[in-house]
């Protein structure tokens, strides 16, 4: 930000031209019945080219209503793909532990786990696999936490297959037709 | 804190959420500088907050939820549709692009932007006001 380059505005005309076309789109709140949370959480493990830092996102549902969502850059360098993953599955977990916090607040607390959704199998293993790797011990907190979650039956980690990846919306670019698709399938439509 | 007299807790989660609960009757209000949303379980309790908050501030019943936070909500027959048209327009009037052509996506599928190559731009101040604004 402090030194834009010419390719950083061409990039952000390009936002700009994608906003002029879906001017008319919004967030559709539907009544629902479900009190299940669901979350994808994703990681783009080519990432960012000056750094090496990866860019994580999740999506997060509510009784099929996205209300949560999230697309940054990982605060640290990752080593594997794995650790990078799990991060994303952590942070994930992470605001959907708030959002259990809040509706049990709310007096609506909820009787089901949370469903985190991940297509790195690797990842999907360590939630819930005792056995300490080596090659993990960088992401030794966020195991720890999200496996204390899985443990209390607050969240289970499942996998999902790439075509289902909701979450890939925040995390790189995409072609047109995956785009539109994950897009409807967050509810985010023309009104 | 008014609020809190009127039988209104702070939550933990959220510390602009506020919930009044006894027995059956829920009411949520969230506060934000001076904009308020109050949704009750009951028309009666609604009105009956509504009253006693106009009798401790000026204030107006803006009825139902039309906008909050820069956030339009409209109101239709399967849901809430939420939506940011107002604010989406000002940012392409301040960019000049209000007639550009229409894109499909975001985002290039081979894009990944370094931070130092190439040349920098003429108007850095406009650059960051718009960046900031999405």
């Amino acid at each position: 930000m402090h030194d834009p380059r010419e390719s950083h505005l061409t990039a952000l005309k390009r936002l700009l031209r994608y906003v002029r076309g879906t001017i008319d789109y919004g967030l559709l709140l539907h009544p629902s019945s479900s009190a299940e949370l669901v979350v994808y959480t994703d990681a783009d493990w080519t990432g960012c080219p000056d750094t090496r830092r990866r860019t994580s996102g999740y999506a997060i549902f509510l009784g099929g209503n996205l209300v949560s969502w999230s697309s940054k850059r990982q605060p640290v360098v990752s080593r594997s793909s794995a650790e990078v993953e799990y991060w994303a599955v952590a942070n994930g977990v992470a605001e959907a532990s708030c959002l259990r916090q809040l509706l049990a607040e709310l007096h609506s607390p909820l009787a089901k786990s949370t469903l985190v959704y991940c297509d790195n199998i690797s990842a999907v293993y360590l939630s819930t696999n005792p056995v300490q790797h080596q090659r993990t011990k960088y992401v030794e907190i966020d195991l720890h936490f999200v496996r204390d979650q899985v443990a209390v039956g607050d969240a289970r980690v499942l996998h999902v297959p790439t075509t289902s990846q909701f979450a890939d919306i925040f995390t790189k670019g995409l072609p047109s037709s995956t785009f539109s698709e994950f897009r409807s399938s967050l509810n985010v439509t023309c009104g | 804190m008014f609020l809190l007299t009127l039988g209104f807790t702070e939550t933990k989660s959220d510390t602009s959420l506020f919930i009044y609960r006894h027995g059956s009757e829920t009411a949520y209000l969230l506060l934000y500088v001076d904009d308020i949303v109050l949704t009750a379980s009951s028309q009666p309790l609604l009105q009956r907050i509504i009253v006693s908050l106009q009798q401790e501030f000026a204030m107006k019943d803006l009825g139902v939820l039309h906008h909050f936070l820069g956030v339009t909500v409209e109101h239709r027959p399967s849901g809430m549709f939420l939506h940011q048209r107002q604010y989406t327009l000002d940012i392409l009037e301040r960019a000049g692009m209000n007639d550009c052509n229409p894109c499909s996506t975001p985002v290039d599928t081979q894009a990944k932007l370094s931070a130092d190559m190439g040349a920098s731009v003429a108007d850095p101040t406009t650059y960051r006001s718009l960046a900031g604004a999405l």
